[in-house]
């Protein structure tokens, strides 16, 4: 489904990511690991199509993937460290609109079910959030859509113990409904209960 | 100083020479009227009154005292006298409001025909001015009594601008100049009494909106600033109803676009009293290039989606589709916003022709879009000198041909053919 060749990114000469290579197959998920400024999110802003590789390709389904391609961004939800929002929409009406944006059956039932889940206050603007709440939205516009392909960046930042118990369960889920997850983790037990590789950034 | 400067320095001169020349008589020929029938003083009055409220508003919005994350971490910690620090803040906010009533005073001058004693006329707006700005600091001198007084000014704004359309004669308010200059000595006293009071929290209300406003003057870009005047406005509504998104893709979009406006009146309300504004320029022969300028201020106002949507990639990539999809979904607000602007100021305004509602439909939806989706400021690029405004970044023309000078092209043009 995702595959990436040879993968090389610098900044100023300095090399953060060198020639990395790999597969990632539907159903399956793939933790990104490394110590800080190792280039996990540099990897995953590549693999999004944020930034430009120095060389290398990253193809979704055989092409190369572009980021503005909106098959692309049908097939593919990001939860990365850009993460914005609408300043005057609250939490239920930016699920709403994704749902709606994204063709979701049933977009009542699944807004309600994901709200429910992450423990979001429905009317409350995003500005109003905590930083904890502000990522749980973040999670909950990835889920509440249709999506093959899951890029997340340190998901368990600012979650609780109960939060990152749920999380492990939920990408587990994922997983076992055919989506590829492609994440980056300090968390060796939420790496141990969802990941099927390691890669070393 | 050599020769290179002098010469320099010389262009400078006449251009600055031309510039207030057409400055001088521009104030001159509004002073002295002209052919043109004058605004109804009723009107005017409203009008006027609505800028009064909505400079207090834009006051109140900075502060008007503020201090900068620098002062307050390294001298408002310390026990400096805080009166004593603040009179330069309270001299800028009080300088602010006479500058924005001198103003008023001159348009309502300039659109009425009123036949006044200038040196007496001006110093009563001047000392209301004053007054405007003294009361600002002794409201933001009082805990909590801002957005009470935030909210009041709204309405009182909204009745302003309902007044507007069905006053026709005004009011017969004099007030002598010694009883104005007495009002705003007063209140200079009362709030200098107060800078002792001001807390670092209450100082630091506007200290977002202002570092925005100098970053967004300096760079000529008011992305920023319109993002922290969104933010503050998000801050203060804090909870909202949900919206009645539903629909198609695209209708699911505009229905999210509607919603926004509904939840920020004041974009409606500064739509919608820029109708005025070629109303009271209907007098003079600047018509065809103010209309097309007040049409962008109108239709921007409604394009916050738009501004918002072409600034985030993180948000593009949520909603999915093509970025072109987005942007047209966001535009068409902004577009019937454009089309009803224009329409009304056809039907209300004397002098305002077919063809120029039409360019001014078309030209300031064009200008709306390219303001909101040009990038960012690029700083590393190579310098040309075009003489005007000497050495300039080849990136600053290029921003400027997005938006001020794209403006001002499509003003000539109207000036042109109107």
């Amino acid at each position: 489904m995702l595959t990436v060749s040879g993968l090389c990114k610098s900044y100023a000469g300095l090399a953060v990511l060198t020639d990395v290579t790999f597969t990632l197959f539907p159903g399956e998920a793939v933790a990104v690991v490394g110590p800080n400024g190792a280039g996990k999110t540099t990897l995953l802003k590549c693999v999004a199509g944020l930034e430009e590789p120095d060389s290398g390709l990253v193809e979704l389904d055989g092409a190369p993937l572009r980021e503005s391609d909106p098959a692309v961004r049908a097939a593919m939800a990001c939860l990365l460290d850009d993460a914005d929002y609408f300043p005057d929409l609250s939490v239920v009406d930016h699920l709403t609109l994704y749902a709606h944006a994204h063709g979701t059956p049933d977009v009542p039932g699944t807004v309600a079910s994901v709200l429910q889940e992450l423990d979001l206050p429905a009317d409350q603007l995003p500005v109003t959030l905590s930083s904890g709440q502000r990522h749980r939205l973040g999670l909950a516009s990835c889920l509440v859509r249709p999506r093959r392909l899951l890029l997340l960046d340190e998901p368990e930042q600012r979650l609780d113990h109960a939060g990152r118990s749920w999380l492990a369960d939920r990408l587990t889920k994922e997983k076992a409904s055919g989506t590829a997850v492609l994440f980056t983790s300090h968390d060796p037990d939420l790496i141990a209960a969802v990941a099927d590789r390691q890669i070393s950034a | 100083m050599t020769r290179f400067s002098l010469a320099a320095l010389a262009e400078r001169a006449v251009y600055l020479v031309v510039l207030g020349a057409i400055g001088a008589e521009a104030v001159a020929s509004g002073l002295s009227g002209g052919s043109a029938p004058p605004i109804a003083e009723g009107v005017a009055a409203a009008l006027t009154a609505l800028c009064l409220v909505l400079l207090a508003k834009g006051l109140l919005g900075f502060g008007p005292l503020y201090a900068g994350a620098p002062a307050r971490t390294w001298v408002l910690s310390t026990p400096a006298d805080r009166g004593r620090l603040l009179r330069k803040h309270l001299a800028g906010a009080v300088a602010a409001g006479v500058g924005g009533c001198l103003c008023l005073g001159f348009a309502f001058v300039a659109v009425t025909r009123l036949t006044v004693a200038v040196a007496p006329w001006f110093a009563v707006w001047a000392a209301v001015g004053v007054v405007v700005a003294c009361a600002c600091v002794l409201i933001q001198s009082r805990y909590g009594s801002v957005p009470l007084v935030q909210r009041g000014l709204a309405v009182t704004a909204w009745l302003l601008a309902g007044t507007a359309m069905v006053a026709d004669s005004g009011l017969d308010l004099v007030v002598p100049v010694p009883v104005a200059l007495t009002c705003a000595v007063a209140a200079v006293w009362l709030a200098r009494q107060r800078l002792g009071t001001m807390t670092r929290g209450r100082l630091s209300s506007g200290a977002e909106l202002a570092t925005a406003t100098q970053a967004s003057a300096l760079s000529l870009d008011v992305t920023l600033f319109w993002t922290i005047v969104l933010e503050r406005r998000a801050r203060s509504l804090g909870r909202v109803r949900p919206a009645a998104i539903h629909g198609t893709r695209f209708t699911a979009l505009i229905r999210a676009d509607l919603a926004r406006i509904r939840r920020t009146p004041t974009a409606l309300l500064f739509w919608a009293a820029l109708l005025a504004v070629p109303y009271g320029a209907a007098v003079t022969p600047f018509l065809p290039a103010i209309h097309v300028v007040a049409g962008f201020v109108a239709v921007d106002r409604l394009a916050a989606g738009l501004r918002v949507v072409s600034r985030a990639p993180a948000l593009r990539r949520a909603l999915g589709g093509s970025d072109r999809e987005l942007a047209l979904a966001h535009l068409a607000i902004p577009g019937v916003g454009a089309v009803v602007w224009s329409l009304v100021t056809l039907l209300v305004v004397p002098g305002v022709t077919p063809l120029m509602a039409a360019i001014t439909t078309f030209g300031a939806l064009a200008v709306v879009y390219r303001v909101a989706t040009r990038p960012p400021l690029d700083y590393p690029t190579p310098v040309i000198d075009v003489g005007l405004f000497g050495p300039t970044p080849l990136g600053l023309i290029l921003q400027l041909s997005r938006g001020p000078a794209l403006l001002a092209g499509l003003a000539l043009v109207q000036t042109a053919v109107g």
